[in-house]
């Protein structure tokens, strides 16, 4: 009702309603100012606080197998066949391998025998590959163990992208937090000089 | 003079993306597991549904996507028939220079016929092996096929190897699938193998 009056005297040409309407709107824009500037300050303090837990997290829980997708050489040696019919274990091949997604497995067969790995058939001479596109734990049928089984792991990538988003999804939410109890807060008035 | 200038301008545009496309072009990627080098595949006869001698070799010239399975099998076999299906269907016209090939891994119950009735229920022009036990024994060891029957009785299952092998018009084991490759993907696989890729 006030505010009403005001405007209509402003809209009168009344020099004390327009000057009325200058406080207030100086207020009004000392308000959004402080607002947006604790919206601000709130943002970047949950970022920071989230990119400093991820960055001790990281650093905490580091798994050395993480890199970025790439090729991976499996060498079948020479006499493998010969040595799995005697029940002996390649002494180059591991039993399982541990992989992130996107990675390639290129199995080579320096073997004079043609052998198998899960959905691989790789003649003598040759090598084929397979691309591990998903997150998943295999055991894969295999020519080249005397156990006849060849586990695969693979697991997510552990990327800066991933790292960065870990920090927005935490931080933003961490800085809306801190804003909403930042308006909650009495507004700090400057002394006036 | 103005428009053929423009007419400098356009050519030379197109040109440019030509070869810039060219420059970039990514090489084509197979969806299955590519067999690098590519080795001969291994030559075999074997008799087909109406009788008659089948031998890959003559083949030549086409795509040949082979599969071990049986006409009894509840699940992996007619997944992959349906597949094939798929596959004759997308690729039209060019699906003529295409071969469909199930070999039996189950020759006491498949017979010839038995094989012409099951294949007719997809595609008649897929073809169905079977022979005696130890012609087969040779294939299976030559593509490493494991079977074994699971459960013997009348009504017995075969448990074997599901890959699919893709084999080139010039007689070259290029490529194995898993069971769960989408038609798609290997229609297109198919695509470039007809392109001599």
């Amino acid at each position: 009702m006030i505010w009403r009056r005001m405007y209509a005297n402003c809209s009168k040409g009344n020099n004390a309603g327009r000057a009325i309407q200058l406080v207030h709107r100086a207020r009004m824009k000392s308000f959004i100012n402080t607002i947006l500037g604790r919206l601000t300050l709130s943002l970047l303090f949950g970022l920071t606080l989230a990119w400093a837990m991820s960055e001790i997290a990281f650093l905490i829980l580091k798994d050395s197998s993480d890199h970025v997708p790439q090729r991976v050489e499996l060498i079948i040696p020479a006499g493998t066949a010969g040595r799995v019919a005697a029940g002996e274990a390649p002494p180059s091949i591991p039993t399982d391998m541990t992989f992130v997604v996107g990675d390639t497995l290129l199995v080579k067969n320096d073997d004079s025998a043609d052998h198998e790995l899960g959905p691989l058939w790789i003649p003598a001479g040759s090598s084929a590959s397979l691309s591990l596109d998903a997150v998943q734990s295999y055991a894969y049928a295999c020519s080249f163990q005397p156990g006849k089984y060849f586990g695969l792991d693979v697991h997510e990538a552990l990327t800066l992208g991933t790292r960065l988003y870990g920090i927005l999804y935490s931080g933003i939410p961490l800085g809306g937090l801190i804003a909403l109890y930042s308006l909650v807060m009495p507004v700090k008035k400057k002394a006036e000089k | 003079m103005k428009s053929k200038f423009l007419l400098l301008v356009t050519v030379a545009i197109v040109a440019m993306v030509g070869v810039g496309a060219g420059l970039f072009a990514r090489p084509y990627t197979f969806h299955g597991s590519l067999i690098d080098p590519p080795v001969p595949a291994v030559d075999f006869t074997l008799t087909d549904q109406t009788g008659q001698p089948f031998r890959l070799s003559e083949q030549a010239g086409n795509v040949v996507l082979l599969f071990f399975g049986y006409t009894s099998c509840p699940d992996v076999c007619p997944a992959t028939l349906t597949q094939f299906k798929r596959i004759r269907t997308e690729m039209g016209k060019e699906a003529d220079r295409v071969r469909f090939v199930l070999v039996t891994v189950d020759p006491q119950r498949d017979t010839a016929e038995r094989l012409r009735q099951y294949l007719a229920g997809f595609n008649s022009s897929f073809v169905g092996l079977t022979g005696t036990w130890l012609d087969l024994d040779q294939v299976y060891r030559s593509y490493g096929v494991y079977q074994a029957i699971l459960v013997p009785g009348p009504a017995y299952t075969v448990d074997h190897t599901d890959r699919v092998y893709a084999i080139d018009p010039k007689g070259n084991l290029r490529l194995t699938y898993t069971s769960d490759t989408t038609a798609d993907d290997l229609a297109q696989d198919v695509r470039q193998l007809l392109k001599g890729k």
